[in-house]
């Protein structure tokens, strides 16, 4: 499924700054994300990590800056494809067709977008609850739904901003492994956001530190870690010596 | 049923006591009839009745019609530019303050006596509930979601058909509410002050007669030509917004059951 990964791409944003009237939000951002990576954006409340999304989804625009992009055969508007921060699922729409609304938007006849939505809703735990209201789903699976809406837009870059953010622990540990799982058969590049640094390290390849606003790269940590291993990863060597060294990043920063 | 039960009782209640105050003070009943004395004058004059109903059941839908189409545009309007929505609200809640009953009267001196003041008095009465609701119901759209759609090259036209019409619909449906209760009234005011038929003129014959029983019964008439208006858009609203329904009932939590 998804468009194909063929040519090595990479997006490069490059000394981005941004401001909201008095509040100086991105100062001098540089970031890499190389086509097919899960890289994750950590960082403190309020230090700009939805503001970096909203530029690259193009809902906002940098005040200097360039963001460079190679390699993806797609026009600049079609590469990113947004989960916001909340599900912003359609009360008034069954899970189905929340689902379709960015091929619908994009012109996709809804029978087709609707056959090629329910080829998927299994591996998104969906099956069944098609006709479902999102009012009558849990949170876990609003989330699922949101992302499955998400993927179908047919992007090759998924910009997801704290997917599990508002869920209970035990539901958000069910869909990190759900999402890590996942994260092979959907062949995307992923752009992520989260508080939670157990959460970056069992999913990315690459994991940038974001200080207080004004954001800047306090450390750029690529995650080599042994996810196919027996036994529980967050207790291995590696990870906890991984989960240290951006904790620290964090807390040097006056972060946490 | 249950839902039924309590007003039902407490009409039974108060008819009760109307029909006790009435018997028991010996009140006379050309100044105050008793329940059974009105539902009689009902009956004897159905024939008029129901032909006066008629006519002020046409003026109240077609003025209700007319300001529902109105007041939608005016709402999409004022949604659509903030310029016009700021300039032109203040007006309207203004204009809410000019008494109709003062109006009515100048509405038969331009117009006649005919149909159109009628239309015009349920217009003015049922337009400014239609398009506060429509305005407010249009600002209600959430953010997050408008930046969503915007995310996917959504045009204008899309985000109001897809995202903003939806979200503003339980919004528009409540001020359709207050304006279809209204709607019925107006047309009866529309009426009292001067016209060849309907139940405001109806009212206005009675009381020149002295038949207040004839007066109650057309009181009652129009009060549930209200009730069964508010309760037809209640069933059009449950059916266009079927899922409104099931999320204020809490729906079933599917999820809990299923990982
Ligand atoms: N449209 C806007 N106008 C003015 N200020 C804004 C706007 N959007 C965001 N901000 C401010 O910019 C700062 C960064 O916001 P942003 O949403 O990017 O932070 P965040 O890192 O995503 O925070 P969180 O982790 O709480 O979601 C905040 O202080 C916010 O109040
Ligand atoms: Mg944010």
């Amino acid at each position: 499924m998804g468009p194909e990964v063929t040519t090595q791409g990479r997006i490069t944003l490059n000394g981005i700054y941004k401001r909201y009237n008095d509040l100086e939000v991105l100062r001098d951002l540089n970031l890499v994300i190389n086509e097919g990576e899960f890289v994750t954006l950590i960082g403190p409340s309020g230090s700009g990590k939805s503001t970096i999304f909203n530029i690259l989804a193009g809902l906002e625009t940098a005040d200097s800056g360039e963001i460079k992009v190679e390699g993806f055969n797609f026009p600049p508007k079609k590469l990113f494809s947004y989960m916001p921060q909340r599900d912003s699922l359609l009360p008034w729409r069954n899970i189905l067709d929340n689902v379709i609304l960015g091929q619908e938007l994009q012109g996709v006849s809804k029978k087709q977008a609707r056959a090629a939505a329910l080829a998927e809703l299994p591996f998104f735990g969906l099956e069944g609850f098609e006709k479902n209201f999102p009012s009558e789903l849990s949170g876990g699976m609003r989330q699922r739904a949101a992302l499955l809406r998400t993927v179908l837009t047919q992007r090759p870059v998924l910009l997801l901003d704290e997917p599990f953010g508002a869920l209970d622990a035990i539901t958000r540990a069910q869909l990190q492994e759900w999402l890590g799982n996942l994260k092979q058969r959907l062949n995307r590049t992923i752009l992520f956001v989260t508080h939670d640094v157990e959460e970056a390290l069992l999913l990315s390849d690459r994991v940038y530190v974001l200080s207080p606003r004004p954001a800047r790269i306090v450390l750029e940590q690529p995650v080599d870690l042994d996810r196919s291993g027996p036994g529980e990863l967050v207790i291995t060597h590696r990870f906890i010596e991984l989960k240290a060294r951006l904790l620290t990043a964090l807390k040097s920063e006056g972060a946490i | 049923m249950k839902q039924i039960l309590p007003p039902l009782l407490l009409v039974l209640i108060l008819v009760s006591l109307w029909q006790l105050y009435v018997s028991w003070s010996g009140i006379r009943q050309t100044i105050l009839p008793g329940p059974f004395r009105v539902i009689e004058a009902l009956v004897n004059f159905w024939d008029v009745i129901s032909e006066n109903l008629i006519y002020t059941l046409v003026e109240a839908t077609l003025g209700f019609t007319i300001a529902l189409a109105i007041g939608f545009l005016f709402a999409v309007l004022l949604d659509y530019s903030p310029v016009l929505r700021r300039a032109v609200y203040p007006l309207l809640v203004a204009s809410q303050t000019i008494p109709i009953v003062a109006i009515a009267p100048l509405l038969i001196i331009w117009f006649g006596y005919d149909i159109v003041p009628k239309i015009i008095v349920v217009w003015l009465v049922c337009f400014f509930p239609i398009v506060v609701a429509g305005v407010d119901g249009f600002a209600s759209t959430d953010r997050d979601t408008t930046r969503l759609f915007k995310s996917l090259q959504a045009s204008t036209w899309q985000i109001f058909w897809k995202l903003r019409l939806p979200s503003a619909l339980p919004f528009i449906f409540s001020g359709i509410r207050i304006a279809i209760t209204y709607a019925v009234a107006g047309a009866v005011l529309g009426e009292y002050v001067g016209a060849e038929k309907g139940l405001g003129i109806f009212i206005q014959r009675s009381k020149n007669s002295f038949r207040n029983d004839l007066i109650f019964a057309a009181v009652l008439v129009i009060a549930v030509a209200s009730i069964l208006l508010f309760l037809l858009v209640t069933v059009i609203q449950h059916r266009t917004m079927p899922w409104y329904y099931r999320q204020q009932a809490g729906g079933k939590k599917a999820g809990n059951n299923k990982k």
